[in-house]
């Protein structure tokens, strides 16, 4: 049940770029981490570069979405650069995409 | 609320930087000054000057009020003051070139004041945009790689403009500073400082930033890194230093001023060492167009280099107009011109869609260009600088005009590039995806229009 809400609440971001790069941010790697309980999310957000000027509208992109999720009341995203993103947080489908090479 | 990491004036700088390079570029062609006038001349330092602090010197401190929160890090950009520094720089730019001009026989002689009360006008809008870019970077020490080579740069823009300052005065008032003096020391020093010190080391610093950035290769640099940076910011810094102490009359051991000289050189010799590395380690195999265009700019820095030590070790001073020109339209305005090409839609993207990410489906930055239309621009501009440097070396004149006409036709074509990209007629949608719902106002051209978020 869980496991399935945190499937849609990822799918829900698959629609939140990185405008640089133009891939969605999970298959980007930048979501570190999704939890669900009790209708309450808890994400950890990063980008491809610490001081990033898109930081404020990923997060805010972010929250909004994952607000939409239905089972979802109340969101946190919370900001983090620990550890730095690679490239190698790519999904291989991503990879390709971009032409990033491996 | 405006977004805290938009610097909201960088784009009117990076307006006002490139209407200028055109200026400067027509007043070429059409035969105003080098290469049909000699270097030294008053119509000469005129566009010298529209070049050097109204295209580079504006370019590069719009690209620092919006990147050195990237550099360093640090959220929070450069706010009124960002907009107050660019209104002071350019109205000293515009005395200084009413002084330039005087000079010229063009306007009365009395009007020379202008030149150095432009100048110090130049200095308090230069104190204006870099007190908050220098917070930024105090609050971050110890510095990142790049901002580094970016805090040595700022401080040879100062010194760059006091040495500008102290000529200027010379010109204006050569009862108060003694005519052949300060032009025989302050010249040198003027261009170390300008040209090596803030303009080259600048442009290092931003180009490990971004190239690494944009290429998705690593950003530590490593031992060579730190070998670059040491080599040719202290290079040069203990060069600039002895030559003023030499100036002033201490007892400096020319090998010594050779030798801290050579290892600028070198310096500058392993950069190229690292870029070359830079781009093989890239993890994005694609090069986009600004970051393949960088790789030209890279090359005409490499090649300036080379001109450079063997104007040194033959003495032929006649070099030394091509190489200038080299340096400053392939080096700094290809490097300039390409990474606009980026950093223009961009900010773009992020004042038009930022707000709405996650809410509708927005294009991707490289939606608001189309990079197929723009290469042959970029191909002309640095097949049109790299002729222009050959029929310089070879002493045609006309031919030399020809190209110049023809980097200024790329030019323009680029500016309008970025115009488009600016009012977004171009393809805004993605293949697959478009962009559905009430697109979000286009920004004005010029002043910040930052969307508003709950
Ligand atoms: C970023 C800032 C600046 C840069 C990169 C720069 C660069 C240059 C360059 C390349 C020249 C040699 C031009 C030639 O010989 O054709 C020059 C000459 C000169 N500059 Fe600047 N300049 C800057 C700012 C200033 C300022 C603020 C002043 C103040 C008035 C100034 C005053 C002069 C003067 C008087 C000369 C002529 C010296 C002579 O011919 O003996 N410059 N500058």
């Amino acid at each position: 049940m869980n496991e399935e809400l945190i499937q849609s609440l990822l799918d829900a971001l698959r629609t939140v770029i990185d405008p640089e790069l133009g891939h969605n941010i999970v298959d980007l790697g930048l979501v570190y981490e999704a939890h669900v309980e009790n209708g309450r999310a808890a994400i950890l957000l990063t980008t491809t570069v610490p001081g990033c000027p898109a930081t404020d509208f990923i997060r805010q992109g972010v929250e909004a979405r994952a607000a939409e999720v239905p089972g979802i009341a109340a969101v946190e995203v919370t900001m983090t650069w620990e550890p730095p993103w690679s490239p190698e947080r790519m999904t291989d489908a991503a990879k390709s995409e971009l032409g990033v090479a491996w | 609320m405006f977004s805290s990491t938009i610097s909201r004036w960088t784009m009117l700088h990076f307006a006002a930087a490139t209407a200028l390079f055109l200026v400067a570029q027509v007043a070429m062609a059409a035969g105003a000054a080098y290469p049909v006038l000699p270097l030294s001349a008053p119509a000469t330092l005129a566009v010298v000057h529209l070049l050097t602090v109204g295209w580079i010197t504006l370019l590069m401190l719009g690209a620092l009020h919006q990147f050195v929160p990237v550099i360093t890090a640090q959220t929070g950009v450069a706010g009124i003051s960002a907009l107050v520094s660019l209104i002071a720089i350019l109205a000293g730019l515009a005395g200084m070139e009413a002084g330039f001009l005087s000079l010229a026989g063009q306007l009365p002689l009395s009007v020379i004041l202008a030149l150095p009360l432009g100048g110090t006008l130049v200095l308090a809008g230069v104190i204006a945009g870099v007190i908050p870019l220098a917070k930024m970077l105090w609050q971050t020490r110890p510095l990142p790689f790049a901002a580094r080579f970016v805090a040595v740069g700022l401080a040879f823009l100062f010194a760059t403009i006091a040495a500008g300052l102290v000529m200027g005065l010379a010109f204006a008032r050569p009862d108060w500073i003694s005519w052949p003096e300060a032009f025989s020391r302050g010249l040198q020093l003027h261009l170390m400082a300008g040209l090596l010190g803030w303009f080259m080391l600048t442009a290092m610093g931003v180009s490990y930033r971004l190239l690494t950035m944009f290429t998705l290769a690593p950003e530590e640099r490593g031992p060579l890194g730190t070998a670059v940076l040491g080599l040719s910011a202290g290079g040069l810094a203990a060069t600039w230093l002895l030559s003023i102490a030499a100036a002033a009359g201490a007892p400096v051991a020319p090998a010594l001023i050779a030798a801290t000289a050579s290892a600028t050189v070198l310096g500058v010799a392993l950069y190229f060492v690292d870029m070359v590395r830079l781009y093989r380690a890239r993890r994005r195999n694609k090069l986009e167009l600004n970051t393949g265009m960088a790789r030209a700019a890279l090359v005409a820095f490499a090649l300036g280099v080379l001109l450079a030590v063997w104007m040194l070790v033959s003495g032929n001073d006649a070099l030394v107009g091509p190489l200038a020109y080299l340096f400053v339209f392939g080096w700094l305005s290809g490097l300039g011109l390409s990474q606009l090409y980026k950093i223009v839609p961009f900010l773009t993207w992020l004042e038009r869609y930022g707000s709405v990410l996650g809410k509708q489906p927005v294009p991707r930055v490289q939606d608001l260009v189309d990079e197929e239309r723009d290469e042959p621009w970029f191909i002309l501009y640095f097949g049109g600088v790299a002729a222009g440097t050959v029929f310089g070396l070879m002493g045609w004149q006309h031919l030399w005009r020809i190209a110049i006409i023809s980097h200024l036709v790329a030019s323009l074509l680029i500016a309008r590039a970025l115009w488009i990209a600016r009012r977004g007629t171009t393809s805004q949608a993605r293949p697959g995806r478009p962009v559905s719902g009430t697109p979000a106002a286009p920004p004005s051209l010029l002043a910040p229009n930052l969307v508003s978020s709950e």
